[in-house]
């Protein structure tokens, strides 16, 4: 599974211990899902929404997601249009809830490979070899994605992989 | 002589029971889960979408429980109609709906329904509360929940664990709340990332169980997948006075001695603590908190909801009342706790003081009730205070014990000291 797309950078102020909160606000959980993408970042950069857009590959830093356990974190960033998250490490809650809804996610621990991500470049990413080139270089390698979180990312997400087959991850 | 270890583990112990075999940090294991929640957030998500990708067999719904806590009763048609969703889904399954009747993490094992040596799995990321009760449990998302349900296991990556030995006894005026804010502000929040929390050490048995709670409730803020008290025999009354499956408690056995544990708290060190915004480790001394007027105190949540908390509130505010235009709002964890703070004068003391009462559950911790507006500022017990966490952008939330929250109360600014 590749992702290919142009790199979005968190700004340094809100690229560690990015809480699910600060993606989507408490006041929000309860509209339709389609609305949620634009009510993303609220709190802290309001035109988020207009910023990504063109972007599908979300640059953060450490604890990317930590706190609440609210999936519509998950779903207002695919509804921006990222299909890949790339950070030094998750809150385990938020990377479970992005796998099981069919959002890349990918950990390069080392924070100076993390800098050479800078917004607005292309790369191409493969999950499962954990190999990002970006255009014009440099290639680096992040943790390939374990295989059992590679088949749920693979199937589409949790449901459609238990749907072909309830014993899939047993 | 043969040199003593530690035992192992309590979460190893608890997966490797439930597998039959021993287990080691890293692996990829599927277990299966005892017991499972959602509440009115996650349960009508986790049913939507097991209709929509047709998934109609749950071979987990009969040790599933659902409980509305976070938008009871409902304040919108939309809430109204996430009840009416989770209610038709629970009628399908025969799975039993608590309404009303407090915050999940309460309300299991009031009821009797968390086994010591267990696996559980919530659909709230504070489901690692239940590890106070030695219950090895994992908060997930709404999807995760649908999966378990449908599954009846859920797959996980053993986690290494991080042990914290507890020594010593608290000094008067100092609260279990403010050991944990003692404890987050050493770890900080990702300092147990993808990792068990287990307490160990002999301080353990002379801590409440409202205590423990706490300690297992804050392990998330600190990355933690789960949070593990072990069981000892005050933890075994409690758990038996409730009716609870204690077949599985040995497993789950505390450990006193708590030999090479990565963190020492002498608890007779802990002070008052507050926790600034907008991080819950971000914490201070009391007396170097900025001085800040108060528009809003909270006491309530999973975090400071319970009986022990409101009754040193009511310490505090006994005859008093609140600073004039202040909100002070008392959001019982259960409906067990409102009986109670009712039943022993408590609930009168606050109500008089000027307190107004919200129905037992999540409360303000989410800015749903007592929404704060631009620029406010609010005392809470709770165990969130990220940006915009209970309402405006731009008002701020501090974190702290039930005694300075009642002391801000009082004075109508952030305390510099406990109460007296």
């Amino acid at each position: 599974m590749k992702v290919t797309g142009r790199i979005f950078k968190l700004p340094p102020d809100h690229r560690d211990d990015v809480n699910t909160d600060v993606i989507i606000a408490g006041r929000h959980l309860r509209v339709p899902e389609d609305e949620l993408a634009r009510h993303a970042f609220e709190n802290v950069m309001p035109d988020f929404h207009e910023q990504i857009e063109g972007h599908s590959i979300l640059v953060a830093g450490r604890n990317m997601g930590c706190g609440s356990s609210r999936e519509q974190a998950p779903k207002a960033l695919l509804g921006c249009g990222i299909r890949l998250v790339i950070a030094e490490s998750f809150g385990n809650i938020f990377y479970r809830n992005a796998v099981n809804l069919g959002l890349g996610v990918l950990v390069l621990p080392d924070p100076s490979a993390l800098d050479r991500l800078e917004g607005g470049r292309e790369a191409t990413v493969d999950l499962a070899s954990g190999v990002v080139e970006i255009d014009g270089g440099p290639t680096l390698e992040a943790q390939p994605v374990a295989e059992h979180v590679m088949r749920i990312l693979s199937a589409g997400g949790l449901l459609p992989l238990l749907k072909k087959d309830p014993d899939a991850l047993l | 002589m043969q040199e003593k270890q530690a035992p192992d583990p309590l979460a190893e112990r608890i997966l490797g029971a439930r597998l039959g075999r021993p287990v080691r940090p890293g692996e990829i294991v599927a277990v299966e889960v005892d017991r499972i929640m959602a509440h009115d957030g996650s349960g009508p998500t986790a049913a939507r979408a097991l209709e929509r990708h047709g998934i109609g067999h749950l071979r987990g719904a009969e040790r599933a429980v659902i409980v509305f806590d976070h938008y009871y009763p409902p304040a919108s048609e939309r809430e109204a109609e996430l009840h009416s969703v989770a209610r038709a889904f629970a009628a399908q399954y025969g799975i039993p709906v608590l309404a009303g009747v407090g915050i999940s993490h309460q309300v299991l094992p009031e009821r009797g329904l968390l086994a010591p040596g267990t696996v559980f799995v919530g659909g709230d990321s504070h489901s690692c509360t239940a590890g106070a009760f030695g219950v090895l449990g994992i908060g997930l998302g709404a999807t995760d929940v649908a999966g378990v349900l449908a599954s009846g296991h859920v797959w996980l990556e053993v986690p290494e664990t991080v042990r914290i030995r507890l020594e010593g006894s608290l000094g008067p005026g100092v609260g279990g709340q403010d050991l944990i804010l003692h404890i987050l502000g050493l770890v900080g929040t990702s300092g147990a990332l993808g990792k068990a929390v287990e307490f160990v050490g002999p301080a353990i048995e002379g801590l409440e169980i409202a205590d423990r709670m706490k300690l297992a409730n804050h392990t998330v803020e600190m990355g933690a997948v789960a949070g593990l008290v072990g069981v000892d025999s005050r933890c075994l009354a409690w758990l038996e006075d409730r009716g609870a499956d204690v077949s599985q408690a040995d497993v789950a056995a505390h450990d006193p001695v708590g030999d090479g544990a990565d963190f020492e708290v002498h608890l007779d060190q802990v002070e008052p603590l507050i926790a600034l915004p907008s991080r819950p480790d971000q914490v201070a001394p009391l007396g170097t908190a900025p001085d800040a007027k108060v528009d809003q105190v909270f006491i309530g949540s999973c975090a400071g909801g319970r009986l022990e908390d409101l009754r040193v509130a009511a310490r505090v505010l006994d005859g008093e009342q609140i600073h004039p235009g202040l909100r002070l709002l008392i959001g019982p964890a259960s409906a067990e706790v409102l009986d109670a703070a009712m039943a022993d004068g408590t609930l009168g003391i606050l109500l008089k003081a000027g307190a107004t009462l919200l129905p037992p559950g999540c409360g303000a911790c989410l800015g749903r009730l007592g929404t704060l507006g631009a620029g406010e500022v609010a005392v809470a017990t709770q165990n969130r205070n990220f940006v915009g966490r209970a309402g405006s952008s731009s008002s701020r939330l501090y974190l702290a014990s039930p005694a300075t929250a009642a002391r801000a109360a009082l004075t109508g600014r952030i305390p510099r000291e406990t109460a007296s």
